[in-house]
C-alpha cells in the first residue's frame, strides 16, 4: 500500500467568522471627527494609523461605507505603489502604502489639505532643478 | 522565576497543603470531642429529620425578625452567590478546576462575570459598612472578622483589576490576584471562614437537638 | 566623494530614490512602532541626515532561525537600501569571507569604528566551565562578547536566546547558558526576543537608531516598548470571542473552525508581550493564532519551561499528590491530638464526672 491508496479528504470547514464589526470602527470615526475639527480650526495635519489596530474585515467595510469616496484619486509609484483617495468628507484622505509586490505596508487616514506623500520634498525639487538645467543645456546643445 | 510562576507553582502547592492540613485538623479536632451524654429517653424518634429541617429553616430569619435582619441575609446571599458564580462559571476559574477534575463545563461571558463581581464587591462593602456603623456589631467584631472580610474582598478587587487590565504590568497583576486567593486559602481553616464547613454541622445539630426534646448534658 | 561621507538621503537620491519613498518607509516604521504619525516627516528628515553605521553581527549558541526570519525583512524596498546603507561588517552566515579573513575583517571593523559600532547578537552564551561549550575561531563566545562589547556603542540581543537564554537555557541548562544582558552590564542593551523575532522590530530598532541616534525606550525586560508594550491578548483579533466567552475546546471542534478564542487550548497570549498580533509574520501573511494555534509565549523569559503549551493559563502547576496526602494525614493527627487535649480539659472542668 502506498500513500496514494489512503483516501485523503480535505475539509476546509466553514469560513472563520472574523468579519463582524468590533466597535473599533465607531471609535475610529469619533477620532476622525475630532481631528477634522482640529484641522478645520486651522490646526496641523492629523494622521490616524489603521495598520496597527485590530480591525476586522467588517470594521474596514463599515469605515469605507461611512467615509465614502470624494473627488480626488491618485496613485504614487515610489518603491511600490501608494494609493490615495479623498473620502466624501473633504480633507479626510485615505492613504494605502504598499511594498513592492503589493504587500500592504501601512494604511492611514490623513486629515489635512493634501496628503504628505503627494507633496514634493524641497530636497527633491532642488535635485530636480539641477537636473533640469542640465537637460536644458543638453537640448540646446543638441539642436545646434 | 517570575512572580507569576511563583504564584502558579510553589505558592499554590504550599497554600493547598496548609489548607488541607488545616481543614483536617479542625474537622477531626471537633468531631473527636466527647459527645454529649444521653440523660433521658427522647420523647420522639427521628431527631435527624429535625436536623435536616434545621438546614433549611435557618436559611431565612424567623418571621418577626425579618425587618431587623432581613437585609443582612440578603447581602449575605448576594456575597455568597456572587462568590459561587464567579468561582465556578468564570472561564479562567473553570479551567483551573478542570485541570484538577478532568472535565470542563459551561461558563458565563466575561462581561457577566465582571458585572457579578462588581455587585458582589458592592455587597461586601455594604456588609463592612454595616459592621462598622452598627455599634453592637462593631463591639462583637474582632480581628478575625476583618481578616475574613479583607481576604474575601481582595481576590475580587485584584480579579477585576486583572480583567479590566488596570495593572501597570498585567502578569504581575495576575500573579497578585492568584496570590490573594492563596492567602485566602491559607487563612481559611483557621478563622471564621471555616463556617463554610461548620454551617451545615451547626444547623443540623441545632435542628436535631430542638427536635429531640430529651435531656443532655 | 567617498561613500562613507554621504548621508543616507544623498546616497538614496544618487540611486534615484525619491524622498517620497523615504516618507513611505518612515510611515511604515512609524506605524509598526506606534510612533505618532505626525512625527513621520521629521523622522524622514533626520534619517536622511544619518551616516553609514558599522554593524557587527555575532552568532553565538543559536540555530540561525533568527537570521532566517530577519532576512525576510530585507524585502526589495527602502528597507533593503537602509540595510545596504548599514555597513554589515561581520555576519558569518551572510558574508563571503570565511576563516581567518573573516576574523580579520571583524578586527578591522572594530578598530576603525571603536566606540561607535553597533553589535547585534543572536544566540545565548554558555557560562559553565568558562564557556567552553560554545567556541568560534578558538575563542569562547564568553570572551568574544566581552571583547566586542568594550568598543560597542550599543548591543541589540536578537531573539529569545540572546535576550533571555532561550532554548539553550531550558531545563536542565547543561551549558549554563544565559542572555547577553547577564554578562554585559555597562552598555546600552536592547532585547528583541521572539522565536523567531519579528523582522519589523529589527527594522524599527535600526531605523530609530539611525534617525534618533539612540535605542528606543524599553520596558523592564529591556524590550522596545513600541513593540512590546501590549500583550498578544490585547491586540488579538480573536479577543472579542474571549470577552463573549466563546472558546475552542479542541483543535478541530466547531469553535476552532469558527475561529473562537484559544485560551482553553493553552494560549499564552494574555501574558506574552509581542507585536505579531498586528504586524504578523512573512510580510503580513499570518501569525500563530491566525493559523489556529495558541500563542506559545516565545518572547517571554523561560517560555520553554512553563509547563505545557497546551495547558490553560489559569491552570496551576501541581506539586506531588503525596504532599497533599501527607498534609491530610498530619491534619488528622493534629486534630486527634487537639481533641485529646480538649477532652482532658473537659474532664478537668467537670472534675472527672
Amino acid at each position: 500500500m502506498s500513500l496514494k491508496d489512503i483516501p485523503v479528504h480535505f475539509d476546509p470547514g466553514p469560513e472563520p467568522d472574523g468579519s463582524a464589526p468590533t466597535g473599533m470602527a465607531l471609535a475610529l470615526l469619533q477620532e476622525v471627527a475630532d481631528h477634522l475639527r482640529t484641522v478645520a480650526d486651522g490646526g496641523e495635519r492629523q494622521i490616524v494609523e489603521l495598520g496597527n489596530l485590530p480591525l476586522s474585515d467588517g470594521d474596514f467595510r463599515l469605515l469605507e461605507e461611512k467615509l465614502g469616496r470624494g473627488e480626488v484619486e491618485a496613485t504614487i509609484s515610489a518603491s511600490g505603489r501608494t494609493e490615495v483617495f479623498e473620502t466624501a468628507y473633504t480633507g479626510v484622505w485615505w492613504v494605502k502604502y504598499f511594498n513592492e509586490g503589493d504587500h500592504p505596508a501601512a494604511q492611514q487616514l490623513e486629515i489635512g489639505t493634501v496628503p504628505m506623500i503627494l507633496e514634493a520634498h524641497p530636497d527633491d525639487i532642488q535635485a530636480s532643478a539641477e537636473n533640469f538645467s542640465r537637460l536644458f543645456d543638453e537640448t540646446v546643445r543638441n539642436s545646434h | 522565576m517570575t512572580l507569576l510562576d511563583f504564584a502558579r507553582g510553589p505558592a499554590m502547592q504550599i497554600a493547598i497543603i496548609i489548607f488541607v492540613l488545616g481543614i483536617f485538623w479542625r474537622l477531626v479536632g471537633v468531631w473527636a470531642l466527647r459527645q454529649k451524654k444521653d440523660l433521658s429517653e427522647p420523647r420522639q424518634k427521628g431527631a435527624w429529620i429535625g436536623g435536616i429541617k434545621g438546614l433549611f429553616v435557618h436559611a431565612w430569619p424567623y418571621k418577626p425578625f425579618v425587618p431587623k435582619v432581613g437585609t443582612q441575609y440578603i447581602v449575605g446571599y448576594i456575597i455568597h452567590l456572587g462568590l459561587f458564580i464567579v468561582l465556578i462559571f468564570g472561564t479562567p476559574h473553570m479551567l483551573f478546576f478542570a485541570d484538577i477534575v478532568g472535565f470542563t463545563w459551561w461558563t458565563l461571558p466575561g462581561g457577566v462575570i465582571t458585572a457579578v463581581s462588581v455587585i458582589t464587591l458592592v455587597a461586601l462593602f455594604v456588609a463592612l459598612a454595616k459592621r462598622l456603623v452598627n455599634p453592637v456589631q462593631r463591639l462583637i467584631s474582632n480581628f478575625d472578622d476583618y481578616a475574613a472580610w479583607f481576604l474575601t474582598t481582595a481576590p475580587f478587587v485584584t480579579g477585576l483589576m486583572t480583567k479590566m487590565n488596570l495593572w501597570p504590568h498585567y502578569e504581575t497583576g495576575l500573579a497578585i490576584h492568584i496570590l490573594s486567593v492563596w492567602l485566602l486559602l491559607i487563612y481559611f481553616p483557621f478563622g471564621k471562614l471555616m463556617h463554610s464547613f461548620w454551617f451545615v454541622v451547626s444547623r443540623y445539630t441545632t435542628g436535631s437537638r430542638f427536635a429531640r426534646r430529651g435531656g443532655m448534658s | 566623494m567617498k561613500e562613507h561621507d554621504l548621508t543616507l538621503g544623498e546616497e538614496l537620491r544618487r540611486q534615484g530614490i525619491s524622498r517620497r519613498s523615504f516618507l513611505k518607509f518612515c510611515a511604515g516604521v512609524a506605524s509598526s512602532m506606534a510612533i505618532p504619525a505626525a512625527m513621520v516627516p521629521a523622522m524622514a528628515d533626520s534619517l536622511a541626515q544619518a551616516r553609514r553605521q558599522s554593524v557587527i553581527w555575532m552568532a553565538y549558541q543559536e540555530c540561525t532561525g533568527c537570521i532566517e526570519s530577519l532576512t525576510r525583512s530585507f524585502a526589495p524596498t527602502v528597507e533593503n537600501l537602509i540595510f545596504n546603507f548599514v555597513s554589515l561588517d561581520f555576519q558569518h552566515a551572510l558574508q563571503a569571507a570565511s576563516g581567518d579573513r573573516a576574523v580579520e575583517a571583524l578586527k578591522t571593523a572594530m578598530k576603525e569604528n571603536w566606540g561607535k559600532y553597533l553589535v547585534l547578537v543572536d544566540g545565548s552564551i554558555p557560562l559553565k566551565d568558562d564557556g567552553i561549550y560554545s567556541v568560534s575561531h578558538g575563542q569562547t563566545h564568553l570572551e568574544s562578547v566581552r571583547e566586542l562589547a568594550e568598543g560597542a556603542a550599543a548591543i541589540v540581543s536578537i531573539g529569545t536566546c540572546a535576550s533571555f537564554g532561550g532554548v539553550g537555557a531550558a531545563r536542565p541548562n547543561p551549558t549554563g547558558a544565559v542572555g547577553i544582558d547577564q554578562i554585559i552590564t555597562d552598555k546600552p542593551i536592547l532585547n528583541v526576543p521572539g522565536c523567531p523575532p519579528m523582522p519589523e522590530v529589527m527594522t524599527g530598532v535600526l531605523t530609530s537608531f539611525l534617525a534618533f541616534g539612540a535605542l528606543p525606550e524599553v520596558d523592564s525586560l529591556k524590550r522596545p516598548r513600541a513593540f512590546f508594550a501590549d500583550t498578544i491578548h490585547d491586540r488579538c483579533y480573536r479577543r472579542a470571542f474571549y470577552d463573549r466567552g466563546l472558546f475552542a475546546d479542541s483543535f478541530d471542534d466547531e469553535g476552532a473552525r469558527k475561529g473562537y478564542c484559544l485560551y482553553r487550548l493553552g494560549c499564552k497570549g494574555p501574558v506574552t508581550h509581542n507585536a505579531c498580533a498586528t504586524l504578523k509574520f512573512n510580510g503580513g501573511v499570518s501569525w500563530p493564532i491566525q493559523s489556529g494555534h495558541g500563542c506559545l509565549g516565545c518572547s517571554e523569559p523561560n517560555f520553554w519551561d512553563k509547563e505545557s503549551f497546551y495547558k490553560p493559563l489559569s491552570a496551576g502547576q501541581w506539586g506531588s499528590a503525596e504532599g497533599i496526602a501527607m498534609a491530610a494525614a498530619a491534619g488528622v493527627a493534629l486534630g486527634a491530638a487537639s481533641a485529646v487535649m480538649s477532652r482532658r480539659n473537659q474532664d478537668k472542668i467537670s472534675g472527672g464526672k
